[in-house]
């Protein structure tokens, strides 16, 4: 964006600019001379045009389910039955070593470990552990990679969540999907390629804030779209009363000669930006009613995502929207879930949490396969961070809560480029360490940015004098994780 | 002076020949060292000057006779100084090591004989020039044996083929030829070539590269500490043993973690781009290459250009991969799906790859078009009007792998006849509704055949909750609560009382309820062939009577101050997950006390203090509160004290109210006294530590 602004600005006085670029020109010249390398940026990232994938991808597209508030993996596919056995003990200083503690256990004396309080058992071919508060997701064990050894930096809400949506802790960075918008651009022009879907569950929440689908320094144009939890998903997308579509037509044309006018005056990309939404959002109006229509569904989807489906703004309708919007060529579809931070009374919400995604969750799976679209998106279900292996304030076998783990956690992916029906790295014993096959968030991103047919160190952005990537300066493609 | 300088060429001509005859039995002092130095700047002013006598001397007819004679000699005496200056700083050039090769001997000769040749141009001018032809010979001979001279040294400085030798793109196969020698050439071999071995170091070949330089070795595979090409290439720029040295141009950082990671993973020269490891630096870099994981396609690609020409908003044609020639198009939007485009894409029938026509409003008649793409992998047509009538003409496909046929009318023998094609791998036949024994028949095929979710009859379901229709808990004078359901022919059935619904014998919601103070309405859905739904709990306020004013006595804690006095008596309630909203007043430290003042005296039946419960986050039920009323101008009398039934365990969070019958006439002002919990109980994982008491609102009806 820097790029435009300083063009506008040697537009502004021509003579003013060729007064120095002959002095400019000179040196650069003898710059060249003596340095023939000076003008060839000869990283890799120039060799890459901007909107294709680097090289032939696996998946075309991503659909995030994301369990904000960080599920804990003790209770869903990290099965530990040693914490049970241990129930009580103290968790030794060995195991713990200096990991730090956030505010709501530092002042704990000690730290009884405590197991599930639900039952486990294996699925699939692989023979995956899954809980029994997720029943339908274990009916797709084989179609899911399991990863046991997510780890992160941070341990509190808010930085995790940051870090993880757009590889930095500190939240100005553009998002993984605005990366994505970025680098392969939109599939389906009468839709924004990044889209934002929010539900509420029945536990104790945190919230999301718009930072975790910002473009950040990108165009805004790369910015997720919030879609509203209402029965309408997009607002005014509508013709108000008395407009008819040519009139509409009309009046945007004329918005546009406008814009143009004020472009040629201050040269913003904003600006430019904001025609093409306005173009969008007129294409939209004949897209979105398509896409939310449900008459060309069969009745037994209801079954299938169960009956929330057809509440708007529950989880279950925003999986099935998330269908229909990845069906309909959105490159990113975003979705969170609120609820998952249980510090305490987890065996009351835990149920209530996972009756709200687990059928929904693994419906979206089955439904993109069968419609031959699971090899070609990606599917992402998982939290920011863990949940410790001990319990926070009292315990109880049947009462208990935990606090926030960042050193080894679970997440299950599927679909383009993914191995499914494998379960990967190790944790300990005690479920709290990893001992086999780690994977940082940096990892993390790198491995979903390569299905998507991208080197994750050849896709930079230049901004305030340095070249970014969402990997940052780390990271490395997982293979084990790729089919 | 064009005596002193003419001298001046001749004996240095004589020196030059001299030096060139007798090159072993010179030594050059190492000062002279600096004037060799000069030679790659020199050698291009005779070049310049040779042109310029061309030129000139085609404006001959032009320029009287004796200016002509006059500037042909200056320029002559000109030439033949600096050719002179030029042959004699490259001769002392020559000294220095590292040119040992039979070229730099060529070009040294022919440059002294051009340099000799270019004085005698000067000094028998007079016979060179004196008739055209000869003049023209003198000047082309010069210049030709000038080109040839350049040439030369120009194979010394650039290597041997630079000028004809084939562009260097041979079909790299090994990560050390992709990746690594294609820095090496660009940055290491300008000094390190047969023709220029610096150090003894000469890159020309792999033979010679793992031979190394008088350094020995350039590098040891696996092992970056002691690899000698690291070593220098880490090393500050200042340093004199940095390479590439200061001014060249160095390696980038890109460069540098190449040839770093490549002797880390071993430094062997053999690894084809095929074999990389996925835990290879170079799994991702070789997206780029077209190396045998990636399919390569033998047809040409199509031009930006003209792929623009078939892209609109409602068919998107890209390559599939940058670089590639392969296309894959989506139609979006069926209501401006348009025939035509899908014929126009005949043009591009080699490129096209991945066809996806799901939910466009074709028919049988499409099959024709599509058999066109006789490169297809991938077509979607699901949820389209096909029947599968002409499908078999899908068999042009000679390549097509998955195909994507739900939610379609399709026909099961018209199906059958593309079965047999032997690319086909992934078939989808999901709501394709065949029967039984067909299915069992398809499942006998070779290939994938996804026929997707099935309902399962006898799977019950638990339904969802009944819906609220009110956008808030809060209710106006008249006011009421409405449910409704997503699904047809559901019965909702409700309690006012707090206790459980029952689903066949509680009331069934016919009509919205109309509710006369605070309460809960308790509600769950049943359904034939559903399980009821979970029961849901509302908390509903009534608000019937505006206080004037609010204020509270002793402030909130500082965190949570919400919009001052007015948070209380705004009509808005606060979010039940986030307290850091503006709606809630937080206490712990001091008791919540506020005065609400009405307009006039006014018949009070009741009130609802409205608070917080989050048992996870300390936030309580107040435990007492004490209600005091102003009437007929008389201070605060106390009216009442209710102690606050505790929990008793944790609970999921909400909003709740405490409601407090009042049933007086005229009450000017009212004040409400509520102390936070001074600590948390036994069972709670904070025992021993103080509650919070977070009051979002109190209403009077």
């Amino acid at each position: 964006m820097e790029n435009e602004f300083l063009k506008n600005r040697l537009n502004v006085n021509r003579r003013h600019f060729l007064g120095k670029a002959a002095v400019g020109l000179g040196s650069m010249a003898l710059g060249s001379m003596m340095m023939p390398d000076l003008f060839k940026t000869g990283d890799l990232a120039s060799s890459f045009p901007l909107g294709l994938p680097h090289f032939a991808p696996k998946a075309k597209r991503v659909i995030y389910l994301f369990q904000n508030g960080a599920p804990s993996q003790l209770e869903s596919f990290d099965y530990k039955p040693m914490l049970n056995k241990l129930a009580g003990q103290d968790l030794p200083e060995s195991i713990r070593n200096g990991q730090r503690l956030t505010g709501m256990t530092s002042g704990q004396s000690n730290f009884p470990m405590v197991g599930s309080y639900f039952k486990f058992n294996q699925h699939g071919k692989s023979g995956a552990w899954i809980s029994e508060l997720f029943p339908n997701i274990a009916k797709i064990a084989d179609d899911i990679c399991i990863v046991k050894t997510m780890n992160t930096e941070a341990i509190n809400h808010d930085p995790a969540l940051t870090f993880l949506q757009t590889g930095a802790q500190v939240g100005n960075r553009p998002s993984m999907g605005a990366w994505m918008s970025y680098g392969l651009g939109s599939e389906n022009q009468n839709l924004p390629a990044f889209c934002v879907l929010l539900s509420r569950g029945r536990g104790n929440g945190q919230g999301v804030y718009s930072k975790l689908w910002t473009n950040g320094f990108l165009d805004s144009t790369h910015q997720g779209v919030v879609f509203s939890s209402g029965e309408d998903p997009i607002l005014y997308l509508n013709n108000p009363e008395g407009t008819d579509k040519t009139s509409r037509r009309r009046m945007l044309d004329k918005l546009a000669e406008l814009n143009h006018l004020g472009f040629d005056q201050n040269a913003d990309p904003e600006v430019e930006a904001k025609i093409k939404q306005y173009e969008m959002a007129y294409r939209m109006q004949t897209a979105v009613p398509e896409l939310t229509d449900l008459s060309k569904e069969p009745d037994h989807i209801i079954k299938m995502y169960g009956p929330d489906c057809l509440v708007p703004g529950t989880y279950a309708a925003n999986a099935l929207l998330a269908r229909k919007l990845s069906e309909s060529g959105v490159r990113f579809v975003q979705l969170y879930h609120q609820g998952w931070d249980q510090h305490g009374n987890l065996t009351g919400e835990m149920p209530l949490q996972a009756e709200d995604v687990d059928r929904a969750s693994a419906a979206l799976v089955t439904d993109l396969k069968q419609r031959g679209l699971l090899d070609e998106t990606l599917v992402i279900w998982g939290g920011e961070f863990g949940r410790t292996n001990y319990s926070q304030g009292k315990f109880g076998v049947d009462n208990y809560g935990r606090d926030h783990h960042p050193r080894a956690y679970s997440i299950w992916m599927a679909g383009g480029g993914i191995k499914g029906g494998t379960v990967y790295g190790e944790t300990d014993e005690l479920g709290y360490n990893i001992i086999k096959d780690p994977v940082h968030i940096h990892d993390f991103h790198a491995t979903v940015m390569h299905c998507m047919g991208l080197n994750h160190e050849a896709m930079t952005y230049k901004h305030l004098g340095r070249r970014y990537r969402l990997t940052d300066i780390a990271g490395k493609v997982i293979p084990g994780l790729l089919a | 002076m064009k005596r002193i300088l003419s001298l001046f060429c001749l004996g240095l001509n004589v020196l030059l020949l001299f030096i060139a005859f007798f090159n072993d039995k010179v030594s050059i002092p190492s000062w002279m060292s600096f004037v060799g130095r000069t030679h790659p700047m020199v050698l291009h002013i005779p070049i310049g000057l040779a042109i310029g006598l061309l030129f000139f001397y085609f404006l001959k007819s032009k320029i009287e006779k004796t200016s002509f004679d006059l500037i042909l000699e200056n320029l002559l005496l000109i030439l033949s100084f600096f050719a002179v200056l030029s042959a004699f700083a490259g001769l002392v050039l020559s000294f220095e090591n590292g040119y040992e090769a039979a070229t730099l001997q060529n070009h040294k000769y022919t440059g002294v004989i051009l340099s000799i040749l270019l004085y005698a141009l000067y000094e028998f001018r007079n016979f060179f020039f004196s008739n055209p032809l000869k003049s023209k010979i003198s000047i082309f001979a010069s210049i030709g044996l000038m080109l040839a001279v350049g040439h030369l040294g120009g194979n010394i400085t650039h290597g041997e083929d630079f000028l004809f030798g084939p562009k260097k793109e041979v079909e790299a196969n090994t990560v050390f030829e992709k990746f690594v020698n294609s820095i090496l050439d660009k940055k290491c071999k300008s000094c390190h070539n047969s023709q220029k071995a610096k150090g003894k170091l000469d890159m020309s070949t792999i033979e010679k590269i793992k031979i190394g330089g008088k350094n020995g070795k350039l590098w040891v595979g696996g092992d970056t500490l002691n690899s000698h090409l690291l070593k220098r290439a880490y090393l500050d720029l200042e340093d004199k043993k940095h390479m590439p040295p200061k001014g060249k141009p160095q390696l980038t950082e890109i460069e540098l973690n190449v040839l770093k990671n490549w002797i880390k993973e071993g430094a062997n020269y053999e690894t084809k781009l095929s074999d990389i490891k996925p835990n290879s630096f170079f799994y991702t870099l070789k997206g780029e290459t077209k190396s045998e994981n990636v399919k390569v396609y033998n047809f040409s690609a199509v031009s930006e250009g003209q792929l623009e020409k078939y892209n609109s908003p409602f068919c998107t044609i890209a390559p599939i991969a940058s670089g590639s020639p392969a296309l894959k198009v989506n139609f979006f939007v069926s209501s401006k799906f348009d025939p035509k485009t899908l014929q126009d894409l005949s043009n591009l029938s080699e490129q096209i790859v991945s066809l996806n026509l799901s939910k466009m409003p074709v028919d049988d008649g499409v099959f024709s078009e599509i058999a066109k793409f006789k490169n297809l992998e991938y077509l979607n047509l699901n949820q389209t009007n096909i029947t599968g009538k002409g499908i078999e003409q899908l068999k042009s496909c000679k390549n097509l792998e998955g195909l994507a046929l739900a939610n379609t009318k399709l026909n099961f023998g018209e199906l059958k006849k593309v079965l047999s094609m032997p690319s086909l791998k992934k078939v989808f036949l999901w709501e394709t509704h065949f029967n039984p024994a067909q299915q069992a028949e398809l499942k006998k095929s070779k290939m994938d055949i996804e026929f997707g979710y099935v309902p399962d009859e006898s799977e019950i379901l638990k339904l969802n909750a009944p819906i609220l229709v009110n956008e808030s808990s809060v209710l106006d004078k008249n006011a009421k609560v409405q449910f409704k359901h997503s699904l047809q022919n559901v019965e909702i059935r409700y309690t006012l009382d707090g206790s459980v619904p029952d689903s066949s014998k509680s009331l069934i919601y016919k009509e919205p309820l109309s509710i006369k103070n605070y309460g809960q309405v308790s509600v769950l859905a049943t359904k034939e062939g559903w399980l009821a739904s979970n029961v849901k709990n509302y908390y509903f306020f009534k608000s019937d009577i505006k206080a004037k004013t609010a204020q509270l006595n002793l402030p909130a804690d500082p965190k949570y101050v919400g919009n001052g006095n007015e948070t209380l008596i705004d009509g808005k309630q606060g979010d039940p997950i986030n307290f850091k909203d503006k709606n809630w007043l937080g206490f712990r430290e001091n008791n919540f006390e506020g005065e609400f003042v009405f307009e006039k005296p006014t018949k009070i039946n009741g009130l609802t203090l409205s608070y917080a419960e989050k048992t996870d986050a300390y936030i309580m039920p107040p435990v007492s509160v004490d209600i005091w009323v102003k009437i007929g101008g008389k201070p605060f009398e106390h009216f009442k004290k209710i102690d606050v039934p505790q929990l008793t365990k944790l609970t999921i969070s909400g909003t709740k109210g405490l409601d407090v019958k009042i049933d007086k006439e005229n009450i000017e002002a009212l004040k409400i006294v509520a102390s936070p919990l001074k600590k948390l109980p036994n069972w709670h994982p904070g025992k021993g530590d103080k509650g919070w008491l977070f009051v979002d609102e109190v209403f009077f009806y």
